[in-house]
């Protein structure tokens, strides 16, 4: 009879011990998280970009034109909401209008010339005939918006560690097409025994030469030498309708406005960036 | 009732102590000394990977602070400030995410070219390369070419009233040596963290072409071509065993397109090919930049690694 309260008591201290134990023992549990859990990925950041301008000017050159390459001073202004998101306003003025692509070299030298002593071209259209027809980029100007969703650190040769980041563009603007000449088709005479009304004419140019909207949509990256100063490599592609070579493509024998078809015209920049103001914050 | 008063106790001295081991449980976990030695693994496992970004280690940087700013080194040196975070005073440091030496890049990788505007090619193929040191390699690259005539192509007769002179790509291979000059990484949306490599490529090989004859029906003639080339890429690092690669590189070669009077000599209008050949070896041989763009997953062998220097 003695030994009942006795177990009674044992049993309430462990029921006591449990109700002790096992909040805190659920709560310990909870605690054991890393202490990094909701750290950010990266701390102490220089944030180059956030509410800062960046204005700066350099070279571009466009690349797989069919006829004319473009060599551009592209001057930039752009400002940087926040680390990751801005806008641009990008300029590009031909500085080379003249620089023939390869392809225009070679179609050049195949193509007759107009020589009174040598035997007409009936189809072939003459050198000049066909250069007139050639537009090329004159200048482009467009907005943009940019996302950085990537930026970082590089370290080249082991030695020298600089910051770089990555983002897309994506806009709209102006593009000035421009033609060096214009040039009415020539007829010619298939022998000298034909009459002056059975000559034959070649197929009329319609010269291309505009200012438009442009389409544009890129890539970009920043590789900054301080602070304060980065060199920004871009690659645009300007979309907008053309119709390079003004000469007949859907093979109706004449040259209009439906020969006129998007294209895809893209533009490698390198330009050196200043930033304001030249400090950076730095976040947590 | 002596018992239930000891009893108690020892839960409370159980209870006390528990809470105390609690509190030492982070600064164990955050301090705890790396042996020297091998540690097999992997910085994913270990926790996020935090990184602070600036004066941290003997990086010589381009952009370093002179004098970080007063109101944030405030911040983060006041210990018992308002907002401080647990992570405020714990660095750390990840290692270099993935190491190549010794190991095999198997990369099966298709291209495209980018600067002919009347003939593309796609190429198909891949690289077997092994790595000397973690910036060197060595090793060799196979591709087949399918081509593809471009509308500027088609429209040079209708406008022009000419036929291009075209050479096609059939393959190539060559032996070629890998550069990693630089390694970096960078911070997505500052989630994660991507470990990525720039990649020079120099290379020395064969190609065949094969002429497009400007009239239907003729003969066609192949040749044999020394090429060298030069390359650069970035890797990004995904796994232990995969990265994904872009990557540019310029084939130089000299190469016999068709003669242009193949059917304009009245003696002889349909000549034997192999006068065609060496008449377009004569006449008609080019020097020929090819520049190529590539995607390739890289694929390791063996797919692990070790580090063999102290955390």
């Amino acid at each position: 009879m003695k030994k009942k309260p006795q177990a009674m008591r044992k049993v309430a201290a462990l029921l006591l011990g449990v109700a002790v134990c096992l909040p805190s023992a659920v709560q310990a549990e909870k605690e054991r998280r890393s202490p990094l859990t909701n750290a950010p990925v990266i701390r102490k950041r220089v944030e180059l970009r956030d509410k800062r301008f960046e204005i700066g000017v350099g070279m571009g050159v466009s690349i797989g034109q069919d006829f004319y390459n473009a060599l551009l001073v592209t001057p930039k202004l752009a400002f940087h909401f926040t680390d990751w998101i801005s806008i641009a306003a990008v300029a590009g003025y031909n500085v080379y209008p003249g620089w023939k692509s390869s392809f225009n070299d070679d179609l050049n030298n195949a193509l007759p010339t107009e020589d009174a002593t040598a035997a007409p071209s009936l189809k072939s259209p003459y050198r000049d005939e066909a250069q007139a027809g050639m537009n090329r980029i004159g200048y482009v100007f467009v907005g943009q918006a940019e996302f950085i969703p990537l930026s970082g650190k590089i370290a080249i040769l082991s030695s020298l560690f600089t910051y770089f980041d990555f983002y897309i563009l994506l806009g709209g603007g102006v593009v000035n097409l421009a033609a060096a000449t214009t040039a009415k088709p020539v007829c010619v005479l298939p022998d000298a025994s034909t009459s002056a009304t059975d000559r034959v004419c070649h197929l009329p140019n319609q010269v291309f030469t505009t200012s438009q909207f442009t389409f544009t949509g890129g890539v970009g990256a920043h590789a900054f030498l301080g602070r304060w100063a980065a060199l920004n490599l871009e690659l645009h592609d300007f979309i907008y309708k053309n119709n390079a070579s003004g000469r007949d493509v859907n093979g109706d024998k004449q040259a209009d406005a439906r020969d006129r078809g998007w294209t895809n015209n893209f533009v490698f920049s390198l330009n050196l960036q200043v930033f304001f103001p030249t400090t950076a914050k730095i976040s947590r | 009732m002596k018992r239930l008063v000891l009893g108690l106790l020892v839960v409370l001295a159980n209870v006390s102590v528990g809470r105390a081991s609690l509190a030492q449980a982070p600064e164990e976990e955050s301090a705890a000394p790396d042996m020297a030695g091998g540690d097999k693994t992997p910085a994913s496992e270990t926790g996020p990977a935090v990184e602070a970004d600036v004066g941290i280690g003997p990086e010589i940087d381009l952009s370093d602070l002179t004098a970080p700013e007063p109101t944030e080194a405030k911040k983060v040196s006041d210990p018992y400030g308002a907002g401080r975070k647990s992570w405020d005073d714990i660095v750390v440091v990840p290692r270099k995410a993935f190491l190549k030496k010794s190991r095999f890049e198997i990369a099966p990788f298709a291209g495209i070219t980018l600067n002919d505007p009347l003939i593309r090619h796609y190429a198909f193929g891949g690289d077997l390369n092994f790595y000397i040191t973690d910036v060197l390699s060595i090793g060799l690259e196979g591709q087949y070419f399918i081509k593809e005539l471009s509308e500027r192509e088609s429209l040079v007769g209708l406008q022009y009233y000419l036929v291009p002179t075209l050479n096609k790509l059939k393959y190539h291979y060559a032996l070629a040596f890998g550069y990693v000059p630089g390694y970096g990484k960078f911070g997505l949306f500052n989630k994660w963290i991507v470990h990525w490599d720039l990649t020079f490529a120099l290379g020395l090989g064969r190609n065949r072409t094969e002429i497009i004859p400007r009239r239907f029906g003729d003969k066609s003639f192949s040749n044999d071509n020394i090429v060298g080339h030069l390359g650069v890429g970035v890797r990004l690092f995904v796994l232990q065993w995969l990265t994904l690669s872009v990557t540019f590189r310029d084939y130089i070669y000299n190469d016999v397109f068709e003669y242009l009077g193949r059917h304009s000599d009245n003696n002889d209008p349909d000549p034997d090919i192999s006068v065609v050949k060496s008449n377009s070896q004569r006449s008609q041989s080019q020097l020929v930049q090819n520049i190529m763009m590539y995607f390739s997953i890289g694929l390791y062998v063996p797919p692990s690694f070790t580090y063999r220097t102290p955390r």
